[in-house]
């Protein structure tokens, strides 16, 4: 042989923990302290297996009758020939073996985003609570408040945010070693600017072309929007499977929906989070044709049969 | 030692019950030796000669057998037949499966009661017992369709007396003056000032010698000693369609259900007889309906501190009629309000019309009266005006042909000002909540030449404070 072979011990996970470098083989491995590679496992044997070459000159991992045996998967061998992608289980060690050779997989790209760290991303996000804050504020100002409700509600925005992305960059720093708060509290900055902003967008376009789905039914998109916050929070502390975080947030948040609609179904027969419409826009933003009394009558008249058939009991006529 | 005390504190209680008995004794002794040579009361005379045939009705759960209402009853004649309050014992009209009557005499004695016959806008019922009265309680009347005998006629001011058994203490006589006739409803009821409380619903009113003049059904809990009767006609007309040997009917849902279906249709002729009243609310006009049986309040909130002005007009009816106590119906409200926009930006504003306009229907589905509602909405157009308008209907589960309905309805033409209307109509037929409705929405509108003028506030009236309609039943 030729060249080095590496023995690494990963986690379950599939991450290396630990690569050993051996150039001579056979390289026997076990938790005695003559072993190549030693394992702290105790469900391993002193002299577990070794890495070897066979006649053939392939290169092969054999057991030396262990107790617990080699497996690659569910199947329990003597040996194996040696591939470089699967893994082998001793005991509860996970083993893979690769040789200098081993064609790695092309460089990524940086998904990370390095650049958009620390304070550019912290500030961003403090200036998109100020401005939602104070629109928010000021819309529902009917009273013309004085400046120290103003204060008082950014400050109850800011104290949320600040609080929320300290727990995620707390999070972020026990599993990736980066708190990332900026990151963190940009992307809650961005979350309640999109919440605010399509509260305010659907009531406005279900009015301008009556829609009156997008307002009765806003608890959903204001889910999906959350589980969106979710998804970045995730990704940024690090985790690695962009794919199945995916698949769950979106089962989270049709499980969500479908709990919020049948608490309303349940609490007033409709699956609707509010009975009607009730945004009242400036008569500019009207886009939707006016209908005549008649037809409001008809759709009245239309109404009969429904509430016929909700009846519980049908009583004599 | 100890026991030496035993037969001492023995003769003290020996002598304290002495001198209690003692006590007790001198009046009544003093009485035994003058006469009462005073003449008696009318009261007392009435309470005497009409005792027996006072009853106590109650209404009990059958499953444990606890009292779940109570009321007074008095027996018509020589006859075995009860009269009383519908709604003391409504819960036997509508659940006779779970509910039963017992009816208790002065003497103590009681029975089992058998539900006969119902007049529920009268609230009026007659049950039937297991004894006869003694002929005190006279109600003369024929049979349906032949013309009934005269009444007693009543003067105001003329004393009156109510009898009863008052939050059950025990059968009592109350007295008071006839003051005529209420026609704040839709079928009239006498006006009683003297004191009619809970338990006392169903007992007889009676004059001094003694004739029937109504029965006891309600007091104001915003008045004193305001009380009401409901005339000994409608009793008479009930008796007359009521035979002491006549089998009770099975179900009295479809009976109650049509008589509130008559009710709702002289309650609407009633208030369409005339089209509604047009009040001004800014550049606004709004349908009202004021009569005996509506009354309106109006409201201005114009504080110049702040930023709008918001004057509301309302309208209710001040009858309702009852079925259960989870079930008032035939009753109808109006309610106007108009936000005029003095300091606010366009799009602030939009929130204020947008906070009026929110929560005003909701829908349930626990109610065991009312089905959910069931909604429509939409944008339109008529007159000179544009409008959001909802409409949401409700039928009654065990009432046929019976519908609750709301309408709310919000201008949507001007940014400056915004007019929000709301009917509520419960108890009536469908095609009814629709003309109803259908001549409400076309009430509203806006004078054509005055689209920028300042608002001017007529509401109907200015009361200091809006009234207090506790009207309760006892």
């Amino acid at each position: 042989m030729n060249q080095p072979v590496f023995i690494e011990q990963l986690t379950p996970d599939g991450e290396v923990l630990h690569r050993t470098k051996v150039t001579h083989l056979p390289a026997r491995i076990g938790r005695a302290y003559d072993n190549e590679v030693i394992l702290d496992d105790p469900h391993t044997a002193a002299h577990h297996a070794q890495v070897e070459l066979n006649q053939l000159d392939e290169l092969i991992i054999s057991d030396l009758g262990s107790y617990n045996g080699l497996a690659l998967g569910k199947n329990r061998e003597r040996f194996f020939v040696v591939d470089g992608e699967h893994i082998y289980r001793l005991g509860h060690t996970h083993l893979r073996i690769r040789t200098a050779d081993y064609p790695v997989a092309a460089e990524v790209t940086d998904s990370t985003n390095h650049h958009w760290e620390g304070w550019l991303p912290a500030l961003t996000g403090l200036l998109l609570l100020l401005m939602t804050g104070l629109l928010s504020t000021w819309l529902a100002d009917l009273n013309q408040g004085t400046l120290s409700k103003y204060l008082l509600e950014l400050v109850s925005v800011f104290g949320f945010a600040i609080g929320w992305s300290g727990v995620w960059a707390l999070f972020s720093r026990l599993f990736n070693g980066h708190a990332r708060f900026g990151r963190h509290l940009f992307i809650v900055s961005a979350g309640l600017a999109f919440l605010e902003l399509w509260e305010h967008g659907s009531g406005l376009l279900a009015y301008a072309m009556s829609w009156e789905s997008l307002q009765t039914f806003s608890a959903h998109p204001m889910i999906f929007i959350c589980a969106v916050v979710l998804y970045f929070h995730f990704i940024t502390a690090g985790n690695k499977q962009p794919k199945r975080l995916q698949l769950v947030l979106a089962a989270i948040a049709i499980l969500g929906s479908a709990i919020a609609m049948t608490k309303e179904y349940q609490a007033s027969n409709h699956l609707a989070g509010e009975l009607y419409m009730s945004n009242i826009y400036p008569p500019a933003v009207r886009i939707s044709r006016d209908h005549s009394l008649d037809e409001f009558m008809n759709d009245m008249e239309a109404l009969k049969e429904k509430v016929d058939n909700a009846r519980k009991t049908d009583p004599k006529e | 030692m100890r026991f030496f005390y035993r037969p001492l504190t023995f003769a003290f209680t020996l002598m304290a019950s002495l001198g209690v008995a003692a006590q007790t004794d001198t009046p009544n002794t003093a009485t035994n030796t003058t006469p009462n040579t005073a003449p008696s009361s009318a009261a007392q005379q009435l309470y005497a000669s009409a005792q027996q045939d006072l009853l106590q009705l109650r209404v009990l759960l059958k499953n444990g057998n606890s009292q779940s209402s109570v009321g007074s009853g008095f027996l018509i004649g020589n006859s075995n037949l009860v009269v009383t309050n519908f709604h003391v014992v409504s819960q036997i009209a509508l659940e006779p499966e779970t509910y039963f009557g017992e009816y208790k005499d002065t003497s103590g004695k009681s029975g089992s009661i058998e539900l006969l016959a119902v007049d529920v806008l009268h609230d009026l019922a007659i049950v039937r017992i297991a004894r006869n009265g003694s002929g005190f309680f006279k109600v003369p009347h024929a049979s349906a369709n032949t013309e009934q005998p005269a009444l007693v006629k009543l003067h105001q001011g003329q004393h009156l007396y109510s009898l009863g058994n008052p939050l059950d203490l025990g059968f009592t006589i109350s007295e008071g003056t006839y003051n005529g006739i209420s026609t704040r409803g839709f079928s009239d009821q006498l006006m009683f000032t003297g004191a009619v409380n809970s338990g006392m619903s169903g007992g007889p009113n009676v004059t001094a010698d003694g004739q029937v003049a109504g029965v006891n059904v309600a007091h104001r809990r915003d008045g004193e000693l305001v009380s009401f009767l409901v005339p000994v006609r409608y009793v008479q007309a009930l008796l007359s369609r009521v035979t002491s040997d006549m089998a009770p009917p099975e179900d009295f849902k479809p009976i109650i259900g049509e008589q509130l279906l008559e009710h709702q249709t002289v309650m609407v002729d009633k208030l369409l007889e005339e089209p509604f009243s047009i009040k001004s609310l800014g550049p606004y006009r709004v349908p009202v309906r004021e009569s005996d049986q509506v009354r309106c309040w109006g409201n201005t909130d114009s504080s110049a501190k702040k930023a709008y002005t918001i004057a509301s007009i309302n309208c209710s009816m001040e009858s309702a009629i009852y079925v259960s106590n989870e079930m008032q119906t035939s009753h109808i409200s109006m309610h106007h309000k108009y936000a005029h926009n003095k300091k606010l930006n366009v799009m602030q504003f939009s929130q204020l019309a947008t906070n009026m306009f929110d929560g005003q229907v909701y829908s349930t589905a626990k109610s065991e009266t009312i089905t959910p509602a069931s909604c429509t909405e939409d944008f339109i157009r008529h007159n000179n005006i544009s409008l959001r308008a909802l409409v949401c209907a409700e039928a009654y589960h065990k009432f046929n042909g019976l519908y609750d309905f709301t309408l709310i309805t919000a201008s949507t033409d001007d940014s400056q000002t915004s007019l929000q209307s709301m009917i509520n109509i419960q108890g009536v037929a469908y095609d009814n909540g629709m003309k109803l409705i259908s001549l409400f929405l076309q009430g509203i509108d806006r004078a054509e030449a005055d689209k920028t003028d300042e608002p001017t506030i007529t509401p109907a009236s200015t009361p200091t404070s809006a009234p207090a309609n506790g009207e309760v039943a006892p």
